[in-house]
């Protein structure tokens, strides 16, 4: 029981040293569309890695341009950034 | 495992004290939760809410409507592209689809003490629908200049706002195909003090108005009176389209508040005296497009949901979770409560689903937020026409500040476009088709 209850906390505090993939991602859907897949011109995340879409927000936060994903990324902190990008990682293609 | 398992699993030493009343009471039935508002707000809150709290959340929306039509994009319709069935979105199949149950009906009262709403349902007839979290997402109402009478019909009053859209949107079209062509046609619209709802808006409005009367009229002459100091939105860019594009039909005439409107008939000569404060000026004109300042709802200020005693004229709520600060089973999300953030369809959309997470976690479903790595992030974008195949773009971000606890905008994600730019419109009916799918 007490290995139990010593791997609960640790599961318990390394969920909440993470920020909110779930959420914060949900806020790329507006223009990306629901779970990231996109009907238009704009495109899907769904299906890319946690790798890609971390590089592609990184870029876009340091490239000195001021498009609309360049302003964008610079809402974002790492962590945050890291934290997108894992949960839409994790969404089915 | 199954209800009875679980409920009994709650007696487990380290676990029990992790466990919430609010996860206690999901295992017995579902929380009730009733969503005022079908808009980009309601809709939204009520996809997520359900989508993250599953089985332990039973939602009902409620809208005066079931046909919400977009306010996005509807400026299009003044110019030929959209139609007002483009951008109307029925809400029964949008509850279907997203897993919550709709209710058409005027909300006319909210019992606070008894946990309820009280509704007229289309057939004059009351309803009440009990309550664990009442989520409101009413949107804006108007403070009328003199002259304007807020109880003609929409579709055929003589000065339309067209700032909800619907029957007012085809007023206003109406009103524009009657013009006189041959370059004789005179138009006047008016544009508000802050806080009112999508800054870049009426300015985007000025420049479709004058593309339809440049394609149909022959051009003519469109006053854009302004009751602020310069473009509040897009300055770059909509001072361009005013300056060069449009320079041959607008007049663009800031700090100009409006005294007093006139006209008889949807389709007869209308009159509009402004003031700058110290000199009043009055035009006549075959078209006269006035949006009015705006305020919250009649219900939030009957219900106790605003600090009107220091004056405030929309609803105060804790700024990361969206709940009321005079009652913490109510909150209110989108264009009626009192922010920095925009008043607008989009960020009403990301506001809705920081509150979907913040009710969960209120109720116990989800753990409390861990701060500041889980402060709430927002972001604001739109895209606005400015031809019929050209658009500019307007976007930020928010993030809460626990000691301003305000949402405050990161200064390095605020900006318009560049450039005015035919890919800008392309990528403004993707935008709006995913914010669409998104919402409802």
């Amino acid at each position: 029981m007490r290995k139990i209850i010593i791997l609960f906390f640790l599961a318990s505090t390394a969920a909440i040293a993470q920020p909110n993939g779930r959420l914060l991602a949900s806020q790329c859907f507006q223009c990306h569309g629901p779970n990231g897949k996109s009907t238009g011109e704009i495109d899907s995340l769904a299906g890319e890695s946690a790798a890609e879409i971390y590089d592609e927000l990184v870029e876009f936060k340091l490239k000195p341009e001021n498009g609309i994903m360049n302003l964008q990324a610079r809402i974002y902190t790492d962590a945050e950034m890291r934290a997108i990008a894992g949960y839409i990682g994790s969404l089915p293609q | 495992m199954d209800r009875r398992s679980f409920v009994k699993s709650l007696g487990l030493g380290a676990v029990t004290a992790t466990v919430t009343l609010g996860e206690l009471k999901a295992a017995a039935a579902p929380f009730k939760i009733v969503v005022v508002g079908g808009g980009f707000g309601g809709a939204s809150l009520a996809k997520y809410l359900k989508l993250w709290g599953q089985g332990n959340i039973q939602i009902t929306l409620v809208d005066a409507v079931s046909g919400h039509v977009s306010c996005i994009l509807s400026n299009l319709v003044l110019n030929d592209q959209k139609t007002l069935a483009d951008l109307t979105f029925d809400l029964t199949k949008t509850a279907v689809k997203n897993h919550f149950a709709f209710k058409r009906g005027v909300v006319t009262r909210i019992d606070r003490t008894g946990k309820k709403i009280i509704a007229q349902a289309p057939d004059k007839t009351l309803f009440t629908l009990p309550y664990d979290k009442l989520i409101l997402s009413p949107g804006i109402s108007f403070i009328y200049p003199k002259g304007m009478d807020p109880k003609l019909p929409g579709a055929t009053a003589p000065i339309p706002h067209a700032w909800k859209a619907g029957a007012q949107t085809t007023n206003l079209r109406a009103q524009l195909r009657a013009l006189p062509s041959g370059g004789k046609a005179k138009a006047i619209m008016t544009i508000p003090k802050p806080p009112y709802r999508c800054p870049p808006g009426p300015y985007e409005r000025a420049c479709l108005i004058a593309d339809y009367m440049r394609t149909h009229k022959n051009g003519g002459k469109l006053i854009v009176f302004d009751a602020n100091p310069g473009i509040l939105a897009e300055p770059v860019n909509f001072g361009k389209a005013f300056t060069q594009i449009y320079k041959d039909i607008i007049e663009y005439v800031p700090n100009q508040t409006v005294v007093s409107v006139a006209g008889a008939a949807q389709f007869s000569a209308k009159s509009i005296t402004v003031s700058n404060g110290t000199a009043s000026r009055t035009e006549t004109c075959h078209l006269l497009n006035v949006i009015p300042n705006q305020i919250a709802p009649k219900l939030l200020f009957n219900s106790g949901l605003i600090d009107t005693v220091s004056g405030k004229q929309w609803a105060g709520v804790h700024m990361d979770t969206y709940q009321s600060l005079f009652d913490p089973d109510i909150y209110v999300i989108g264009d009626a409560h009192d922010s920095n953030q925009p008043k607008a369809g989009h960020i009403a959309n990301s506001e809705a689903k920081v509150c979907a997470d913040a009710v969960l976690r209120h109720l116990g479903v989800l753990p409390p937020r861990a701060m500041p790595d889980e402060a709430p992030v927002t972001n604001s974008a739109c895209y606005s026409p400015i031809t019929a195949s050209t658009a500019s773009f307007l976007t930020a971000g928010y993030r809460f500040d626990p000691a301003l606890q305000a949402m405050v905008r990161i200064e390095a994600s605020f900006g318009e476009a560049e450039t005015i730019t035919r890919d800008n419109y392309t990528n403004m009916l993707a935008w709006a088709n995913n914010l669409f799918a998104d919402a409802f």
